[in-house]
């Protein structure tokens, strides 16, 4: 990649995140959309959890990180702290990665 | 001195913002030594988690060069990635209060990570803070794995064959659980996933992500919807 595209790359990045955040601030958005907006992160987190759980190179394909997360799951549930709600998926998705 | 670090360990934003940090910074491991491989420098590697920072962006555009496509393709595709981070800005702007050269600066760190971390917060204020602590050690860590892998260089061991991967998943489910107090929450959580795993075997990366977050309209939509009335 060549300098040119990098900085269009870091200028369109930028346009985007500040976009957001400081261009579209000075809109009052109307009260229905206001809320929707409040559920955006709702929506994404929720699908890239899917897409980074149930999909490989485009495809559907359902592997040990189905493990990983249900064990989360109940880790979330359970409401054990942090670290513990990460380590149980990794080490369990690593073990099961190193027998397959 | 305990006590100081016992007040860390218990802190969960600030534990968060540096477990998230540490497996980034792994990634970031492997970002840096991808890119030198494909033939970027070690300065435009560096330049690159700087002034793009948004990781999936960095990693599509050196993957297509590496893989022979053009500078035009892996720039578009990097760029429709980095549209997410638009979406996130609107979310942010009751949360990021302040100076124009703070929130420009703000702007900077609107990622998945930090936004997921800020939505997550009851509290405004922990909204604000969780935004910073998790934006400021995502950046870090990520530029310190660049460094580290473009000046390696060399292949390095496979961060998912440490699992580490599931720690996106994994973190981004812990920060959504806290969000998904209504029915109508729920929904919208259930429609998003179902939009992006129906579309991404058939449109360009990161199209999918940003069709589900059209499952926030719902409730514009079908206003008369009991779960949808109130206090969603």
């Amino acid at each position: 990649m060549t300098w040119d595209y990098i900085f269009m790359l870091a200028l369109g990045a930028y346009a985007f995140k500040s976009g957001g955040l400081i261009i579209l601030n000075k809109f009052n958005l109307d009260r229905f959309f206001q809320n929707s907006v409040l559920l955006i992160p709702i929506a994404l987190l929720a699908a890239l959890i899917t897409e980074q759980t149930f999909v490989i190179d485009q495809a559907i394909d359902l592997d040990e990180r189905v493990i990983g997360l249900l064990i989360a799951l109940v880790l979330i549930k359970k409401k054990l702290p942090f670290l513990i709600i990460i380590l149980c998926p990794v080490v369990t998705v690593a073990l099961l990665r190193q027998m397959i | 001195m305990f006590a100081f670090v016992r007040r860390y360990v218990r802190d969960e934003i600030i534990m968060t913002a540096l477990i998230l940090g540490s497996a980034i910074g792994i990634f970031g491991i492997a970002f840096g030594v991808l890119s030198v491989n494909t033939g970027l420098t070690t300065l435009q590697t560096q330049c690159m988690s700087i002034f793009v920072f948004t990781g999936a962006s960095q990693i599509a555009a050196v993957s297509i060069i590496s893989t022979g496509g053009s500078q035009t393709t892996a720039l578009i595709a990097a760029l429709i990635l980095a549209m997410r981070n638009g979406l996130y800005g609107l979310r942010l702007i009751p949360i990021i209060t302040g100076s124009l050269p703070k929130r420009l600066l703000a702007s900077q760190l609107i990622i998945d990570e930090s936004t997921g971390m800020a939505s997550a917060q009851v509290d405004q204020k922990d909204s604000f803070r969780a935004f910073w602590l998790g934006g400021v050690s995502v950046f870090i860590f990520w530029n310190l794995g660049t460094l580290l892998g473009s000046l390696i260089g060399a292949s390095v061991d496979d961060p998912k064959n440490l699992g580490l991967d599931i720690v996106f998943p994994v973190t981004f489910l812990a920060l959504l659980k806290p969000q998904l107090t209504s029915i109508g929450r729920i929904s919208i959580a259930l429609i998003a996933s179902f939009i992006a795993l129906v579309t991404t075997p058939f449109l360009p990366l990161g199209i999918p992500i940003l069709l589900a977050a059209l499952a926030v309209l719902l409730p514009v939509f079908f206003p008369s919807f009991k779960y949808f009335k109130d206090n969603l």
